[in-house]
């Protein structure tokens, strides 16, 4: 068949194209490569500007034509490549090609959509190359975007969170003030109800001023980190009915408490979530129902020698938890107190570490045991406090009753209390000493610790927020001085990164008089 | 209208004024950075809400507005990565905007709800040019001024373009470099 293509016809089809004569000499070439090889004039050989190849061997262009194979075109000085067919014509060899892209980069190319036939598909595939590179570009200026926005919000969240503490430490101080000199009138006023009630209204709207300031600090993140001595039989008992909610009505949950009257010195709250983690936990490995038992018990020491040494050198109250679910077998028992390990469907991974992260903070220690279709024990170890005595009121039932008048004196002991605001300092001491402490009273940590110097305390009772160093620092300054010096720490707000001693108190303000009365008295018990 | 022009307005708002003043024309127009993503499709009305308020914080109608905007276009993709596919299309004005629609035609494959400005080259003498403008959106006539001034620009001629009306198109004169009037 016999084609007959002119000039502006031979460019649109093929744009790519050379025209050789039967000497391989050129007679015409296509815009694209014109464009590209601007040298490649009328009358040059072909052999001067490209090495012709098939399958990458130098060949004829007339075996081409009778083979029919793959032309291959590279230029001498390497800048491009055409791949093509040569077909036999009057004038000599059309080459009818494409150009070789080695790199769909349009950066430094000399390229142009006129250099193509009208739908080649070459076109699509650089501008797509291009666009996606682009978008990539793109994204990565969004996502530094993103992240710094984040961190700005994040910025804007911690100054917001700081500020709402510093808010209601502020507040909790005057709410401090208020108490305590309500606590004091009340004292002077039991002949007189009217006045007696009035001061209960005041009490009852500082109690309530209190419970915004904890919403303010449940914003600024604060911990609840108010630890007293608490019953733990007594707890689990109060609490029954909630644990049984949490762990439904196909589970069984049964009480098994042989610690009565053994105290640990925790956070209420903390080891009530920790209870409820665990027996969620049972819950999920029954699906099917079965049993979950809570197991108390105490110990002269620790019961393995894993355990840390603060612990095993002192008695213990284990809790245990046990349940007869599917069990764990020895891997995931090595893992369960990773963080971010769950083998449930829906897991976060956060319960058992935040559980082990408790215990240790509080002194203790948190053990796996489990088998495989048997079931699970956690078993929970807290340092014990003296054991109270039958009969004698634990905190709890001391908080219920009405402060004392000025009572009979009691076994003296000496308070140091240090409290930077005058007034909080000035009510608190006077309601001390009315219940028999030998109370004195600082109002920097350095005055307090001048104090410790030149006369024994039994007990130091601190805010944490003072001028200088903070009361934490106090405490383990004059700890180191007199290790058997009790702590009690109090405060509206604790600075982020402020530890605890595993042994100290903690109380929140605003300051509750009849508690710190009661944990004087559990502090300073036995040193008579 | 997709993202890009939302990032092309906002980058020109910082180029001529301050973060302040784009922080208070996205407050006002109710976008943030999810706006922000140049192959997601947004809301016409989100579009044009976002251009009459900034152009009304940089104190300009919204003709003038529109102009620079398309101006500031052609320098944008210009620049950076997709540098390239100007180049690609044409390396002259004249051949760019013969292949301009091809382009377009390219893009649209990938972003398929784009509503492409149909733009013909209906005389291609150098120095007087004709281009037909198919309305795509009604009001972004300015739009496509500014665009052949920004090519103008982009290829360092001197030169104006004028629009004139004809019928359903528009119809725009590019002169440059000393080009002969019709």
């Amino acid at each position: 068949m016999k084609v007959s293509l002119g000039c502006a016809s031979r460019n649109t089809i093929f744009p790519a194209h050379i025209l050789l004569d039967h000497d391989l000499r050129v007679i015409d070439t296509g815009r694209l490569v014109a464009r590209q090889f601007p040298d490649l004039v009328a009358g040059s050989f072909i052999h001067e500007h490209f090495r012709v190849t098939s399958s990458g061997e130098d060949v004829a262009l007339a075996l081409l034509v009778e083979s029919g194979a793959l032309l291959e075109l590279e230029s001498k000085d390497e800048r491009a490549g055409f791949f093509g067919w040569v077909l036999p014509c009057e004038s000599g060899y059309f080459l009818v090609l494409r150009l070789g892209l080695e790199d769909y980069s349009l950066d430094n190319s000399a390229l142009q959509i006129s250099d193509f036939a009208p739908r080649d598909p070459t076109v699509h595939g650089l501008l797509m190359f291009t666009l996606q590179r682009a978008l990539l570009d793109e994204q990565r200026q969004v996502t530094c975007e993103l992240v710094d926005a984040q961190r700005k919000s994040y910025e804007l969240l911690e100054r917001f969170s700081r500020i709402s503490g510093y808010l209601a430490h502020d507040f909790n101080n005057f709410l401090s003030i208020i108490r305590l000199n309500c606590d004091r009138l009340s004292i002077e006023l039991t002949e007189q109800p009217r006045l007696a009630r009035l001061v209960e209204i005041i009490t009852a709207a500082a109690a309530r001023g209190s419970a915004v300031t904890q919403s303010l600090m449940s914003l600024s993140q604060q911990r609840d980190e108010t630890r007293i001595p608490v019953l733990i039989d007594e707890l689990i008992e109060e609490n029954w009915a909630f644990f049984a909610t949490a762990v439904g009505s196909r589970v069984n949950i049964e009480l098994d408490l042989n610690a009565d009257g053994a105290r640990a010195l925790v956070s209420r709250v903390a080891l009530l979530n920790s209870l409820i983690n665990l027996l969620i936990n049972a819950r999920d490995a029954m699906p099917d129902g079965g049993k979950v038992a809570i197991r108390t018990r105490t110990q002269d020491k620790a019961c393995e020698a894993t355990m840390p040494n603060s612990v095993e050198a002192r008695p213990v109250i284990t809790i245990e938890v046990i349940d007869t679910g599917e069990g764990m077998s020895e891997e995931v028992q090595a893992q369960a107190f990773d963080p971010l390990f769950s083998t449930k469907a829906h897991g976060n991974g956060f319960g058992l570490p935040s559980v082990r992260d408790f215990i240790s903070e509080m002194g203790g220690c948190a053990k796996i045991r489990s088998t495989p279709g048997v079931g699970t024990s956690v078993c929970l170890c807290l340092p014990s406090l003296d054991q109270i005595e039958t009969g004698e009121s634990p905190v709890s039932a001391m908080l219920s009753q009405q402060p004392k008048a000025l009572a009979e004196p009691e076994h003296s002991h000496r308070v140091l209390v240090v409290e930077d605001e005058p007034y909080a300092l000035e009510a608190l001491c006077e309601l001390l000493a009315g219940h028999g402490f030998e109370v004195t009273g600082c109002t920097s940590s350095a005055e307090a610790m001048a104090e410790l110097e030149n006369n024994p305390y039994c007990v130091l009772l601190t805010d944490i927020i003072l001028p200088g160093e903070s009361g934490a620092e106090l405490a383990r300054a004059a700890r180191k001085r007199d290790p058997a010096l009790k702590v009690i720490l109090m405060s509206g707000y604790v600075p982020q990164g402020e530890d605890l001693d595993e042994d100290w108190m903690f109380v929140r303000k605003p300051i509750d008089a009849r508690l710190v009365t009661e944990l004087l008295r559990v502090a300073t018990r036995g040193t008579d | 209208m997709y993202g890009i022009i939302h990032r092309v307005v906002r980058q020109m708002v910082l180029d001529r004024s301050d973060e302040a003043t784009w922080a208070r024309i996205a407050a006002k127009a109710g976008i943030d950075g999810s706006a922000m993503i140049s192959i997601q499709a947004y809301d016409d009305a989100l579009t044009f809400r976002l251009l009459r308020i900034s152009a009304d914080c940089l104190g300009l109608d919204l003709t003038t507005f529109l102009t620079d905007l398309g101006r500031y276009w052609i320098r944008h993709v210009g620049q950076g990565a997709t540098g390239g596919i100007l180049r690609f299309t044409g390396q002259d004005i004249v051949t760019l905007l013969a292949n301009l629609e091809r382009m377009h035609g390219s893009i649209a494959r990938v972003l398929p709800e784009t509503r492409m400005p149909i733009l013909r080259l209906t005389r291609d003498v150098p120095g007087n040019l004709l281009v037909r403008y198919v309305q795509g959106r009604e009001g972004f006539d300015p739009f496509i001024r500014g665009m052949l001034l920004g090519l103008l620009d982009h290829f360092g001629l001197q030169g104006d373009v004028v629009a004139l009306s004809n019928n359903d198109a528009v119809e725009f004169r590019v002169t440059y470099n000393g080009g002969e009037a019709a």
